[in-house]
């Protein structure tokens, strides 16, 4: 027996799967000035480590003799493939054919990357640009199937949320993503899009029959609108910088919840002092300061700048979130950005404090918190928000932390929300330009001692007085005396003390890491 | 090309700093608005010249609301 024909057949179907869409779709989708998901994938992974699963996948067409007359691939491709040499699972919507919309082999494929993924405890990479289902259902014309799945499948979701609190997920939306693939897209820990992209529940046409209103893509699912909805965490210039934020994500984070972060070689002096931060923060405490500037002044140095990479900066930005290395080690840092709402805790801030919080337990990254907390955000827009119920939430996200933990008080820390940069068992250092209390001297006095102001002769100076009193007690020095802090120290000494810090703090990390479950919250 | 430059806070305008007609450089400060007690300065996003000030002193302002504009050169 010879196997030469069907040796030939497979090399044959495999060059068919390549062709995509074919020449003109294919042509369409670069003059769109967008690339196909071979070539992403390519762009995504080490040169050739890229070994796909799922080649023959697709709808085949026979003639009478049995003779393969035409093939269409499956509309998603997935496998492995290397990053920087670590292996990844990654996979996306072939937009060539059908636009994305899955075909029947093709929403097989896409199901299977959550399993797999699971299955070989690897971060997940989706590159997405596709519709959802179309409203004939899967597969209408081709191979007509019984409707729905079997009543004893497990839904596809149920991966997608396992997922989460096992690998690391990063996304991007390349193009047009609507219905499933746009839920596949959030249920990730790192989502980037690019300028001409669009997340949608429905599009245009849809919108416009159910609501009567007459909006584009862009209006409806943009970067302008997804980057402040919290949707996406960051813009893309282009596809090339959206596929290097998803290699640089990945660079700080673990394979799986069951190891923790590589350390990675440090040039940057662990001793090096900035003078820069002994005079960053104003004496004034209604002049606003750079907090980016302290933690990329903290932080490794690197090639680029800094380590820093900043997550989610438009969603909740009295919050600043990202990843770090310090002395190496990967470390997920917050900081308030005075520069909007005071660094008041928004409804959606917390939101992003408590999502973050929660990846940073996944996966075992030590929390850095340079604090500025004036409080929750105060008012009737902020009253609708919810802002207490999800503040709350944060905070509690933040007191079942079990990482290590550190907080620098650069300035304020009020009120409750205050709670929400301190966690557990952490270490707390205090600039000389803390100040601490239930209320800002400002607005509080002047409530607290409504009647005994108004009862003095000169009101305004018995204002003054008592304020003078109440902020001497905000200060960080007796608070220093009171060992309610760790050490106040000279800001410029942030660095070496934070990583002197960290490395006692790994090294105390025995126990194995494990999957962060954590019950109900407000 | 014309740059709306718009108050990334919702606050009072507390004070404007640069006049119409002047000539500015990228990030110098157009105006300053008070929110939550602190000074949050408006800036030109690139140099230019300021055509309008949409806001005076006193104004309450939206988040996204727009304080000039500016012509850039």
């Amino acid at each position: 027996m010879d196997w030469d024909a069907d040796i030939q057949q497979i090399k044959h179907r495999r060059t068919l799967a390549k062709q995509q869409g074919g020449t003109e779709s294919v042509g369409r989708q670069h003059q769109k000035g967008r690339l196909t998901i071979r070539e992403r994938i390519d762009g995504l992974v080490d040169d050739g480590s890229f070994s796909e699963l799922g080649e023959g996948a697709g709808v085949a067409e026979y003639d009478v003799s049995g003779a393969l007359v035409d093939f269409q691939p499956a509309n998603f491709v997935l496998g492995f493939g290397s990053i920087n040499g670590r292996k990844v699972i990654v996979g996306g919507e072939d937009f060539t054919l059908k636009g994305g919309s899955p075909n029947p082999a093709g929403l097989r494929k896409s199901v299977y990357v959550e399993q797999l993924a699971l299955q070989y405890k690897l971060p997940l990479v989706r590159l997405h640009e596709g519709g959802g289902g179309a409203v004939g259902g899967t597969g209408q014309e081709k191979n007509r199937r019984p409707l729905g799945d079997p009543v004893y499948s497990v839904s596809r979701f149920a991966a997608l949320a396992e997922t989460l609190g096992k690998v690391p997920v990063a996304t991007a939306a390349l193009g047009p993503v609507a219905g499933l693939p746009a839920a596949r897209l959030v249920a990730s820990h790192f989502s980037v899009m690019t300028e001409n992209a669009a997340v949608l529940i429905a599009g245009p046409q849809v919108v416009k029959r159910a609501l009567g209103l007459d909006l584009t893509k862009e209006q409806l699912g943009g970067a302008s609108v997804h980057l402040k909805s919290g949707v996406i965490d960051n813009l893309a210039t282009d596809e090339r910088d959206a596929l290097d934020q998803i290699a640089r994500f990945l660079s700080y984070v673990p394979d799986n919840a069951w190891q923790r972060p590589t350390r990675h070689v440090c040039d940057d002096p662990v001793d090096r002092c900035d003078d820069a931060l002994a005079s960053i923060v104003p004496a004034s405490s209604r002049q606003p300061f750079q907090m980016r500037k302290i933690i990329q002044s903290v932080v490794d140095r690197a090639d680029s700048g800094s380590s820093f990479f900043e997550m989610s900066r438009k969603f909740g930005p009295s919050l600043i979130t990202g990843l770090a290395r310090l002395d190496g080690h990967s470390v997920a840092v917050i900081g308030n950005d005075c520069m909007y709402y005071a660094g008041a805790m928004t409804a959606e801030a917390a939101q992003k404090l408590r999502r973050f919080i929660d990846f940073c337990n996944s996966f075992h990254l030590p929390v850095l918190s340079f604090v500025d907390e004036p409080g929750f955000m105060i008012g009737p827009d902020s009253e609708s928000a919810g802002t207490i119920r999800h503040g709350t939430a944060a905070i509690s996200a933040v007191m079942q932390s079990r990482v290590p933990w550190a907080s620098v008080q650069v300035h304020k820390a009020f009120g409750v929300a205050a709670q929400a940069h301190f966690g557990p068992d952490g270490y707390v250092l205090s600039w000389p330009s803390a100040i601490t209390g239930a209320l800002p001297v400002e607005g509080g006095v002047a409530v607290a001692f409504a009647r005994e102001i108004a009862a003095a002769a000169d009101p305004k100076k018995r204002q003054h007085e008592l304020e003078t009193m109440l902020a001497a007690s905000q200060s960080p020095f007796p608070r220093a005396e009171g060992f309610s802090v760790h050490e106040i120290i000279d800001p410029r000494e942030t660095r070496p003390k934070l990583v002197h810090w960290l490395n006692l703090a790994v090294n105390a990390q025995t126990d194995p890491p494990v999957p962060f479950l954590v019950g109900m919250r407000p | 090309m014309v740059y709306k430059v718009k108050s990334h806070v919702a606050g009072q305008v507390w004070k404007t700093v640069a006049k119409v007609g002047d000539q500015l450089a990228a990030d110098d400060v157009i105006a300053i608005i008070e929110c939550m007690k602190m000074e949050i300065p408006v800036v030109a996003p690139a140099a230019g010249m300021l055509v309008e000030l949409c806001a005076a002193e006193e104004d309450v302002v939206a988040e996204d609301q727009d304080i000039a504009v500016l012509r850039g050169v």
